[in-house]
């Protein structure tokens, strides 16, 4: 356990060594120059070379990737062009969105899918599990922004329970604040709520037809206890895999909704500062969010162990 | 009356194109203390029968007949009082010890889960009488045993744990299916005494479903042959192994490495493979591998009584089919 978590910290910072190296090249590879975006194509050649000049984008780019690992190990991200903030403090105050709409959208997911999955294996082959299975289907097949729009429509528009965008910041009170995010919340959970609920039934079915629930039955469980006694947690091992799978996902969900509601939040940062060159932003963020995932993966490793006793000693 | 009581019982599976009989008009009977086994090939309709007597049949099989236990007709019975009585009054030892354990519950929990279901124990004295049952079965340093989840175990060591799980709340019946069949030899003989031992010590009743000849000869009291979904005969068990009257029986023993009889005889194989159900037709199913088949064994031979306790269904038994009676 301790080797393995030893070995586990260092392929962490392996993969994030990797990821701001990527970062880096495909943004000096990326046409575009920042100064001409700042300044506008109606800049004067020679003061696009004094910005250039103070952007440091001037010197090799080894000097530049050097001094950007240095400023990450020291916390000091560097200041953006477009926003002339830290970018420490704008990716600060943007998780405050963006954290809680991933993180809620992911539990209202796993809720869901835990719920129907359970029913579909409950009812198998029966008409309950037809219509989970249908409902799903249509769930994967409908994007999350269209969903999104289509929630806005009804109701924001007609029945005005919730306003159709924006974000009042939580300094307006909890509640202001995550009634702003329960149209987002439902926009992105509801595709991954389908995917993770077929999992969820596909895993269950499985484990039900293992020897140790006919035995567990054998012992005088009903069928609903068999599968919550037994089953299940041995059903949770592919379901968490998957959850820690569609957390990247739901990340990458973020840019799309954040737009569609209009949420400051880190994927509405990430979309305007591509569109803005803003270099150091875009890389920060990139990094921020691949630690954001690897970390996420490194906890379902956690989850692996707290599920499965072979797994602990295997390590 | 005995304590399992099974007449005509059938089995069908049925399909949307076809429907095929699994098991065909068995009836046995195992009284208390007494130990019976069956005995057939693979396929021949052992574990369904085992399986139908617990309600534990896979979906969309149909029974038929009647199984009484201690009187009362399990057909009958809803789930809920079917559940009451398995784990309970009913116990049930499964082959394959690698894979009838929960692998994250565990021993303990397992041990003690029908204790609290059926018995009604609080935490901790069901966790004191599953050590008291891992000492029973002979498991060794029982109380680091209950903390133990099953991949620490040996495999004869988890088919101790499914024993004494099946034992747990003193069953009145054990049926045992193929409870050896996967553990190495040297540990096959300790698993069988173990299970006999408690048993006796119990005076519960055991149907212990197996495919090995010497198993059947020194663990049990009578024995049904089945072949094909239906018993071929049954006898007391010293009987059968000394005067075996079914062409099957016979064949079935002459495969046996006769080390474990006592005999030198020379081994035989059974020429052919059990018939998959869905080719069954009229005719004794042996007929195909039988080597004194004749035209009179297209039709159906009905099971006839050749002494006290003793059947068989073969057109031939008198035409040195058997050496009996």
């Amino acid at each position: 356990m301790k080797l393995s978590l030893l070995h586990r910290s260092l392929s962490w910072i392996i993969t994030l060594w990797a990821v701001t190296v990527i970062a880096f090249v495909v943004l000096e590879i990326l046409p575009g120059d920042p100064a001409l975006v700042l300044l506008g194509p109606d800049a004067q050649p020679d003061t696009l070379a004094a910005l250039r000049l103070q952007l440091g984008l001037d010197r090799p780019a080894y000097v530049r990737y050097g001094e950007w690992i240095l400023g990450l190990l020291r916390g000091d991200l560097g200041i953006s062009y477009t926003y002339d903030i830290s970018v420490r403090e704008l990716i600060g105050s943007r998780l405050k969105v963006t954290i809680p709409l991933a993180v809620l959208s992911m539990a209202l997911a796993t809720a869901l899918a835990l719920v129907l999955g359970i029913y579909a294996a409950s009812r198998h082959n029966k008409l309950g599990d037809y219509g989970v299975m249908a409902l799903t289907q249509v769930g994967v097949a409908i994007p999350s922004f269209w969903l999104g729009m289509l929630l806005v429509l009804l109701f924001s528009l007609t029945l005005r329970w919730f306003s159709a965008g924006g974000f009042p910041g939580w300094e307006a009170g909890l509640w202001p604040g995550l009634k702003a995010l329960v149209l987002p919340v439902v926009a992105l959970a509801v595709a991954q709520a389908a995917v993770l609920a077929r999992v969820v039934r596909a895993s269950l079915l499985d484990v039900l037809g293992e020897d140790f629930v006919r035995t567990a039955r054998s012992k005088g469980l009903t069928r609903g206890q068999a599968l919550r006694r037994h089953a299940l947690r041995n059903a949770l091992i592919p379901v968490v895999t998957v959850i820690g799978l569609q957390f990247a996902h739901m990340l990458a969900g973020t840019i799309v909704i954040e737009n569609v509601f209009s949420l400051p939040g880190l994927g509405r940062l990430i979309f305007q500062s591509i569109n803005q060159r803003d270099l150091m932003v875009i890389k920060n963020v990139v990094v921020f969010l691949a630690a954001i995932v690897i970390t996420v993966n490194f906890i379902v490793d956690l989850f692996y162990l707290a599920i499965d006793p072979r797994l602990r000693q295997a390590s | 009356m005995a304590l399992l009581e099974v007449q005509n019982l059938s089995i069908r599976l049925e399909r949307a194109d076809e429907s095929v009989d699994l098991v065909r008009d068995v009836s046995f009977s195992v009284g208390e203390g007494e130990v019976v086994g069956v005995l057939g090939e693979s396929g021949c309709g052992k574990s369904l029968t085992a399986f139908s007597v617990l309600g534990l049949l896979p979906q969309g099989m149909k029974i038929s007949g009647r199984i009484a236990f201690d009187g009362e007709d399990l057909l009958t019975l809803d789930e809920k009082a079917l559940c009451a009585l398995r784990g309970n009054r009913i116990g049930m030892i499964f082959q394959e010890p690698m894979t009838a354990l929960n692998p994250v519950k565990t021993v303990g929990d397992q041990i003690a889960e029908p204790l609290r279901l059926h018995k009604r124990l609080g935490r901790a004295a069901a966790r004191s009488e599953a050590r008291r049952l891992l000492e029973r079965i002979r498991l060794p340093d029982p109380t680091a045993a209950l903390d133990a989840y099953p991949h620490q175990l040996s495999g004869g060591q988890r088919q101790r744990v499914v024993i004494a799980m099946a034992l747990a709340c003193r069953p009145n019946l054990l049926i045992a299916d193929e409870p050896t069949t996967a553990l190495d030899t040297t540990v096959q003989r300790q698993i069988l005494d173990l299970l006999v031992d408690l048993v006796e010590e119990t005076d519960s009743g055991l149907l212990l479903i197996t495919h090995d000849i010497g198993i059947m000869a020194e663990t049990t009291d009578r024995v049904l042959v089945m072949y094909g979904g239906a018993i071929v005969e049954a006898a007391p068990t010293a009987a059968l192994v000394n005067s075996p009257a079914h062409p099957y029986t016979r064949a079935l023993l002459q495969a046996t490495p006769q080390r474990a009889l006592g005999s030198d005889a020379r081994l035989e194989p059974i020429p052919g493979t059990v018939p998959p159900p869905s080719s069954h037709d009229v005719g004794c199913r042996f007929r195909t591998r039988c080597t004194l088949a004749t035209a009179q064994c297209e039709k159906s031979p009905p099971l006839r009584e050749l002494g006290p306790g003793r059947i068989a269904a073969c057109w031939r038994l008198e035409q040195g089919g058997g050496t009996a009676p």
